[in-house]
């Protein structure tokens, strides 16, 4: 990721003295022309010249190049930027300073420096963020100061170099298992089933890196040579297996899930459990498919396996922006209607309660488009409860609202997992199998 | 001779910014400046020692302190300072000549001082003052910069460098624009016989000086390095 550019230039006009300059310059050629005297115009000159040369300090000329470690990124890596700033005007002193998002930790070197360019010379600049949330961040743009010889004038400060956009990924938690409740027994979809060890199909999944019992007949080996730079390094052809199930996750990111701080969110809290609940299935090898409603038009990701697939939730989930209005739970249950109802999968909503009234109508449609047939199908409702601790009326009349619709929910037989994430994490609750 | 100015001024150069020495030096020149313009003037040719032979004659001293606590003033603080040390520097610039300069305008009365001609003690006096006002700011100014990058975040060394570098600079400009307009006044009185003095219209000669000294200077932007 690297970005060059030139946005704008401020002028600050002159300094304190620099005025003062300016002004005995004209006092002294209006004295000098009023008197005709010599020593009044060659005073005023030898000021207006400086003032004069103080205006004509012109703005950093400077070519920008920024980089940033390539790779999938996720909430709490870092991330590696390197700067690259040359002079292509006339040699100038300069100070630097690369902008970094407002959330992000500086974990090593310095996002400032400074330094005299003359012309075509080049300075670098080299920091490492922590970046503590997932969403599209802008790193930038470089702040170029440039300083007058004479200090008559203010500081002349370019903005250079463009933003760099980078997508933080939430991180994904490691869910070791979910635990089933009776009512998912009766499901299609056991828990711990693992669809990586049925029969192999001929459905192409992905491409992989060779692992141990892997048939040789499976490697790939337009794919290997192309991979195999220093080393050899296989690559097979994954298929399929028989038995493998499908998992739908809702994620709403609707306006009442950005309140929060600016390190972390009810929408990363939503968002983070849906990576963790996405990854489980994934690495179980079933199929993920992926809802993104309540911000903009609805995002569907049509249901697959593998490791890309995983990528590519953490991508639709970092890249979105709660906030915006957009269509409510019903939409989203109606945009998804042909793939529940064509592959009957388990589903996961991710949400608050409380807020949408038409939350357990939705999940009552959705439940009957992913019914097989005489058995329900399974839905799972995940609700974090921010823990506020205010007791205001208002507060609880908010509680009053998401209980009713929690407890109707649950009357219409849809699974709750209801958690404080202040006190529990839902990697363990998953675990324990909380489920009610 | 070249020798000698050039050891000077290394000795110059070697006297380290932030240090009382350069400051004080810098005091001393404003107050050499000062000095020199209250000589060169008039009224210092034409009046008798003051308290009129009382005492010893305390006019230089008057020069001399009073230049140089313009220079202590100014050698600190904020900006202000440094402004008002300008102020009283333009101020012994326009006192000390004014008597010369109303003799174009009101002159020539009978017993006026119609004909004298501008002194070169008082006019290098003039810029040498203002000049090291302007070198003074310079100094204090990069220090100022020095400090403040190293405490956003820029390494003390580099820090350092660039307001040295900085320094460099502008005193380096300061001394040429200095230099031209010096330049410039012995221009003036080079041709002041051939064009005529202040009272005979010799100030339009003003006109080519400094037509002289603008092309010098795009001369000196276009086409001369500006160092590295």
């Amino acid at each position: 990721m690297a970005k060059k550019g030139r946005d704008s230039a401020e002028a600050r006009g002159l300094t304190t003295f620099g005025r003062s300059v300016a002004s005995g310059c004209v006092t002294l050629v209006l004295l000098g022309l009023a008197f005709g005297s010599f020593p009044y115009l060659l005073a005023a000159l030898l000021l207006g010249g400086a003032a004069f040369a103080a205006r004509g300090l012109q703005a950093p000329r400077l070519d920008v190049t920024r980089a940033t470690n390539t790779g999938t990124l996720r909430a709490g890596d870092p991330l590696d930027v390197a700067l690259e700033v040359t002079n292509l005007g006339d040699p100038l002193a300069v100070s630097l300073h690369d902008k970094p998002p407002d959330t992000f930790l500086m974990s090593n070197g310095a996002n400032f420096a400074t330094a005299w360019l003359p012309t075509g010379e080049h300075a670098t600049l080299g920091y490492t963020l922590k970046a503590p949330r997932r969403g599209s961040h802008g790193i930038g743009p470089l702040r170029a100061t440039s300083y007058d010889p004479f200090f008559l004038q203010g500081a002349l400060v370019a903005e250079l170099g463009g933003i760099t956009d980078v997508v933080v990924h939430p991180r994904t938690p490691q869910v070791p298992r979910i635990r089933t409740s009776t009512a998912w027994g009766r499901a299609s979809l056991p828990g711990g089933d693992r669809a990586t060890r049925g029969i192999r199909t001929n459905d192409f999944r992905e491409l992989r890196a060779y692992e141990r019992g892997d048939p040789l007949r499976a490697v790939n080996w337009k794919a290997t040579a192309r991979m195999s730079r220093d080393e050899l390094r296989l690559i097979v052809n994954d298929y399929e297996v028989e038995g493998k199930k499908a998992v739908w996750v809702f994620v709403d990111a609707s306006p009442y899930t950005v309140g929060g701080t600016t390190a972390e969110s009810v929408f990363d809290e939503l968002a983070s459990g849906a990576l963790a609940v996405s990854g489980h299935y994934i690495d179980l090898g079933h199929k993920v498919g992926l809802t993104l409603f309540g911000s903009g038009q609805t995002r569907i990701l049509y249901p697959d396996a593998g490791e890309l697939q995983e990528r590519r939730i953490a991508a639709v989930l970092g890249n979105a922006e709660p906030g915006r209005s957009g269509d409510g739970v019903s939409k989203a249950v109606e945009a998804t209607k042909a793939f529940l109802v064509r592959e009957k999968p388990l589903v996961f909503v991710f949400t608050l309660p409380g807020r949408d009234s038409a939350l357990g109508q939705a999940l009552i449609q959705a439940r009957a488009f992913a019914t097989p047939g005489r058995r329900p199908a399974t839905i799972v409702a995940v609700t974090p409860i921010p823990d506020d601790g205010a007791d205001t009326p208002a507060a609880r009349l908010v509680r009053i609202r998401e209980m009713a619709q929690l407890k109707g929910l649950e009357r219409q037989g849809i699974t709750v997992m209801r958690y404080h994430p202040q006190r529990t994490s839902l990697v363990a609750l998953l675990a324990r199998g909380m489920l009610r | 001779m070249t020798n000698q100015f050039v050891k000077a001024w290394n000795d110059f150069a070697s006297i380290p910014s932030d240090s009382l020495a350069r400051r004080a030096l810098y005091a001393v020149l404003i107050a050499a400046g000062v000095t020199m313009t209250g000589f060169g003037s008039i009224f210092m040719q034409r009046t008798g020692p003051i308290p009129y032979g009382i005492l010893p004659d305390v006019r230089p001293f008057f020069f001399l302190g009073s230049g140089f606590l313009f220079g202590l003033y100014a050698s600190g603080g904020k900006a202000n300072r440094r402004a008002l040390a300008l102020w009283g520097v333009i101020g012994y610039v326009i006192a000390f000549h004014l008597e010369e300069a109303t003799v174009h305008w009101i002159g020539p009365f009978p017993g006026s001082i119609t004909g004298s001609r501008v002194g070169i003690l008082g006019t290098s006096g003039s810029l040498i003052a203002l000049l090291g006002v302007l070198l003074m700011h310079v100094e204090v100014e990069s220090i100022k910069l020095s400090g403040d990058l190293a405490s956003r975040g820029a390494t003390h060394v580099d820090a350092q460098a660039t307001g040295a570098r900085l320094r460099a600079a502008g005193t380096r400009r300061l001394l040429a624009l200095t230099a031209g307009v010096a330049g410039l006044g012995a221009f003036l009185m080079a041709v002041s016989p051939i064009f005529g003095e202040t009272t005979q219209g010799g100030a339009w000669v003003l006109i080519i000086g400094a037509a002289l000294l603008l092309a010098l200077a795009l001369l000196l932007s276009r086409w001369v390095p500006k160092g590295t």
